[in-house]
């Protein structure tokens, strides 16, 4: 409305404007900055001399230290970004402001390939880093330096969780607790344990959660598991384990308040020890979890899977049924198929009302008749009864793998557009919304949609995203009409083809998807 | 006290007075609820209104405060009474979201003396949001974007530059 300061400004006569931001003071600068994400808080030293160090200092008075920016890591050698990290915690230390939340990632860049020679000696920096936030009454502490290749394992000394502490959230990467003594008084009050890329022993596990009475949360991701693992706990409310290593022989879980269970990967069969062994199936023991709320269940994009030796993959079904929202993956319902010696391995899931489907392409080579390659999933939905399913989510593969894409169309001929058909019907009867993501518009994408729109007569909604970056921009048009051909349950349900920066539908409750996420995609 | 009426006068540097309920501005201002903690025991017994020197703020500036005040601390203009000014649409998550975002919809002047203002006052609420709000007219600008946008001058050296662009290299 008015702009009262012209005045003032204008008898200086300058051409320039007064710089009224440059003069504020250097605390309400650093508020201002600490509102911007750090790439952009650190992009503002190249305004002036006055913004030089502004945002490593604005970072120094905070109570959050997140240093996870992805560039950050991996846009520079590591030896500046470790260098800029234990500057920060220095002027940290002499600011003398309260510390809450370390958040540090290191990463080799990726042109260095091997190793870089100084890369080891950060060692000592990144236990220092450790110990600082520890001591300085730091709740969360999250560091990983798993991306720098010149340690495989890096071993925390043995003191540095003895004494009690404020940590409640750890997560570390790359770092392991072998050294630590368990259990351990500075471990106490931990409510979230996150351990990546590292040796996890069964008596590692079971120290932990005798040192973490109030441990809610834990995560193991890509470690190393031992041959048997048994987590007990009375308080753990949610369990990942993410792409471990596959040593496993048992895995048992007896954790009556657990609400959440994501296992990705291949926890189910048991690497050979040696390569003339047969790989065998891993036993699964999993106690009553009456609060379990949600459940993520995939197997994709972990390399190769086994009919034989993933035979206990069903039981996992079977722990999982009364969740009310499940990711589910077709190479689990292909595992379920086979193993169904009888329709008797299928429960019904009386609760679920969201169900997410991750689609793999079919693996080479197919051991089933071409058109039988949707059975394992039209099976599924006629064998387990899903009495409130509401909504329903099917995620295409990201990339236009074999089986899936229009490039595989010759097979499409050959499977011809027979409908998938069942043995007994089925009728989704709740069944109100339908969303496919990575919608190509092949014939074979289209059989599996018209599937379940002759069976969901109550279908209020459906969403066809495209994949993120096609080369050529999807045409929606032509999609659209194919879709038009389809059969609909009502006139009235809405549908739309979208691209993924068009759609605003609800998404699923597991948006993070293992296998497309980098730090999971197997070389 | 019994009167809830009770009033305070808050002059602005240019000598201006504003009239404000005591109990929402002593909610909202750590500053003049001090100030007037202060005051108090000389004016127990009066029904004589306070009158508080604000002498760092402008009438101009004083004013947006107050209106900024009295539509966040001031209990029953959030909770029940009619407003033609707040529209929230069904799905915003704090009924004032859109009272907020057109409060700081102004020019820099403003908005850097709206910061000025709510830190010596001591506006926390107030603080935050217009902290944000200049932190957004960074974001996503180029380097002289942001020069031009706030008339802030390049000192650097040549040498000086280059230097922060490749300790920094990073980030651009």
């Amino acid at each position: 409305m008015e702009s009262h300061h012209s005045s003032k400004t204008s008898n200086c006569g300058a051409m320039e404007e007064e710089d009224r931001l440059s003069s504020l003071p250097d605390d309400l600068l650093h508020a201002i900055l600490r509102g911007l994400p750090l790439k952009q808080a650190v992009r503002t030293s190249a305004l002036s001399r006055r913004w030089a160090s502004q945002w490593l200092r604005a970072l120094a008075a905070s109570r959050v230290l997140d240093l996870t920016d992805r560039d950050f890591a991996r846009g520079q050698p590591p030896a500046r970004a470790a260098a800029t990290v234990s500057r920060c915690l220095r002027l940290h230390a002499e600011h003398g402001a309260p510390l809450d939340v370390l958040r540090v990632a290191l990463a080799s860049p990726p042109s260095s390939g091997a190793a870089g020679p100084s890369d080891g000696s950060f060692g000592r920096d990144v236990v220092g880093w450790i110990a600082a936030a520890v001591r300085r009454g730091a709740r969360e502490v999250e560091v990983d330096v798993l991306h720098l290749t010149a340690f495989l394992e890096l071993e925390l000394p043995g003191d540095l969780f003895q004494v009690r502490n404020s940590l409640e959230r750890v997560a570390l990467g790359g770092l392991s607790l072998r050294a630590v003594p368990l259990p351990a008084a500075g471990l106490a009050g931990l409510r979230s344990l996150s351990l990546s890329h590292a040796d996890v022993t069964d008596e590692a596990v079971r120290g932990i959660l005798a040192s973490c009475g109030a441990l809610e949360s834990l995560s193991l991701r890509s470690c190393s598991l031992p041959t048997s693992v048994s987590i007990a706990s009375e308080r753990l409310r949610d369990l990942q384990l993410l792409g471990c290593r596959a040593v496993l022989q048992e895995l048992r879980v007896a954790a009556l308040a657990l609400e959440s269970l994501t296992l990705y990967g291949q926890v189910c069969w048991r690497e050979p020890e040696q390569i003339w062994q047969e790989a065998y199936p891993v036993f699964f023991d999993f106690g009553n979890m009456p609060a379990l709320r949600d459940a993520y269940l995939s197997h994709v994009g972990c390399g190769d899977y086994n009919i034989v030796h993933d035979m206990a993959y069903p039981y996992l079904y079977y722990v999982v049924a009364h969740a009310r929202i499940l990711t589910l993956c077709s190479i689990g319902l292909l595992l379920l198929y086979q193993h169904g010696w009888d329709e008797s391995a299928f429960r019904e899931m009386p609760k679920l009302e969201e169900l997410q489907l991750l689609l793999a392409s079919p693996p080479e080579p197919c051991f089933y008749r071409s058109n039988e390659d949707q059975e394992h999933v039209s099976s599924f939905f006629m064998l387990t009864p899903l009495p409130v399913l509401q909504r329903l989510f099917l995620r295409l593969p990201s990339d236009p793998g074999y089986g899936w894409s229009s490039s595989a169309a010759a097979r499409d001929e050959e499977t011809d557009d027979a409908d998938m058909t069942l043995e007994h019907e089925i009728v989704l009867g709740q069944l109100t919304f339908i969303k496919v993501v990575n919608f190509r518009g092949t014939r074979r994408e289209l059989r599996l949609l018209a599937f379940f729109l002759k069976r969901a007569p109550s279908l209020e909604q459906l969403v066809l995203v495209t994949p993120e970056e096609e080369e050529a921009p999807a045409d929606l048009k032509a999609m659209r009409e194919r879709v038009s051909e389809l059969q609909r349950p009502r006139r009235e349900a809405r549908v739309s083809v979208c691209r993924p920066k068009e759609d605003d539908s609800p998404n699923h409750a597991h948006t993070r998807i293992f296998h497309e996420d980098d730090e999971y995609i197997c070389d | 006290m019994a009167s809830e009426k009770k009033v305070v006068f808050l002059r602005s540097s240019d000598g201006e007075a504003f009239e404000v309920s005591e109990e929402v501005i002593s909610a909202a201002s750590v500053t003049i609820k001090g100030m007037i903690d202060e005051e108090s025991p000389s004016r127990a017994d009066t029904a004589a209104t306070t009158t508080l020197a604000i002498p760092n703020v402008t009438a101009a500036t004083l004013s947006r405060v107050l209106h900024y005040v009295n539509k966040h601390f001031d209990a029953a203009a959030v909770v029940g009474r009619p407003d033609d000014y707040i529209f929230c649409a069904p799905g915003d998550e704090h009924p004032l979201a859109r009272f907020d975002d057109d409060f700081v919809d102004v020019d820099n002047d403003t908005l850097i003396d709206l910061v000025h203002a709510a830190e010596y006052l001591h506006i926390k609420k107030l603080f935050d949001l217009t902290c944000k709000a200049v932190a957004d007219k960074l974001k996503g600008r180029t380097i002289d974007q942001i020069r031009e946008t706030f008339g802030i001058v390049n000192d650097y050296t040549v040498e000086e530059e280059v230097e922060v662009y490749r300790e920094n290299s990073w980030a651009f």
